[in-house]
């Protein structure tokens, strides 16, 4: 059940994307996003900054794309390279202060409220980090049972029906991926 | 975690020191904890990821990577005296090209110049590559290697370097801010 088998289309799409195929850069990027923006607002940077050095890291990325040395491991390659950006960033401006839509917070709610969403954002990586070791079946199976409709979760029902699985086999799938996503969040999710 | 970095240099860690708490919840707070990063608030806005997308249009293509190995911006204490004016100086190179630049801000306010310096001296064709979207522009760099180039905005900033009968260079991504 673990990502680091047959199914992983990630090494697959970064051959094709080194070889000149856009529409495996996107999937990369699609599958990505979400680790990289997280662990860019963990670095306390504005939406602004964090825009900046997300497509940094991605320009990163592209020239990289025929030296990744563990394909399998692209998350983690994404997350440190995006870290070392974020610090390189930091570093660069002419003050430590964090700028943009933090300011606000400390001004009206102190340093503990302006933490809350770094620290929320840092969660996000962590949990990004592991959730994309899952395999595809149980990536596909938790995201189907989390994105809310406008009128609220979707049922056991409508998601099986979507997955095209047995209703009865939703709960137990559930369970192990689960599991297996507690496992990874357990041993650091790297 | 603080991501401001001290004069000693940056942090070692860049997690919380205290354990993350997400071993510990149950599968309802998981599923709760997914949610939340799956939602428009934990997920980076649309225009950002189609420029992502489309940054693919940037690949050089046949061009040999010129690794940055210098920045004079990752001095702390030179960073100090940029304040003042003083000049960036950048150093990217390959096994057989070494690509010198120095920005600094240029004669409108917001905008910046760069001069560069190919070595071993030489021409070449130079072009100025920014983030998607934008026109790239070219500069040519005289017999004695050396090219400029004025009125550039700040972000992402890549040069690819052609030498009569090379193989291309280009220069890694840095940002010009």
């Amino acid at each position: 059940m673990t990502g680091e088998g047959t199914n992983d289309p990630v090494p697959g799409w970064l051959r094709a994307a080194a070889a000149g195929d856009a529409e495996a850069w996107s999937r990369l990027v699609e599958r990505h996003a979400g680790l990289v923006w997280s662990i860019c607002r963990a670095h306390r940077l504005s939406t602004d900054d964090a825009a900046d050095v997300s497509q940094l890291t991605w320009l990163r990325l592209l020239e990289n794309l025929d030296r990744i040395r563990d394909p399998q491991r692209l998350a983690a390659w994404l997350a440190t390279t995006c870290r070392r950006e974020c610090l390189a960033f930091l570093r660069r401006s002419r003050s430590s202060t964090p700028v943009g839509d933090d300011y606000l917070d400390r001004l009206l709610g102190g340093a503990a409220a302006a933490d809350q969403p770094a620290l929320v954002a840092d969660h996000h990586a962590t949990l990004w980090l592991a959730f994309l070791r899952l395999s595809e079946r149980c990536q596909r199976v938790l995201r189907a049972l989390v994105i809310n409709a406008e009128d609220g979760p979707p049922s056991y029902q409508a998601v099986a029906t979507e997955l095209q699985m047995p209703v009865g086999s939703l709960g137990p799938t559930r369970a192990r991926c689960l599991d297996q996503l507690r496992k990874l969040l357990d041993n650091g999710g790297i | 975690m603080d991501g401001a970095v001290s004069p000693d240099g940056p942090p070692d860690r860049e997690v919380p020191a205290a354990a993350s708490p997400l071993p510990g919840l149950d599968d309802e707070g998981l599923l709760a904890a997914l949610g939340e990063m799956l939602s428009p608030r934990g997920t980076p806005p649309g225009w950002l990821v189609d420029l992502a997308k489309g940054s693919y249009a940037l690949r050089a293509i046949d061009a040999e990577l010129a690794t940055l190995t210098s920045d004079s911006e990752l001095d702390t204490t030179v960073s100090r005296l940029r304040a003042g004016g003083a000049p960036r100086l950048v150093v990217f190179e390959t096994g057989d090209l070494t690509v010198e630049i120095e920005i600094r801000p240029g004669n409108r306010a917001g905008w910046w110049q760069l001069i560069g310096q190919l070595i071993p001296a030489g021409p070449a064709r130079i072009e100025v590559r920014r983030a998607a979207g934008s026109e790239p522009g070219w500069a040519d760099a005289d017999e004695r290697g050396r090219f400029a180039v004025d009125d550039l905005a700040a972000g992402p900033l890549s040069l690819t370097c052609v030498r009569p009968a090379q193989r291309a260079a280009t220069t890694a991504w840095i940002t010009i801010d």
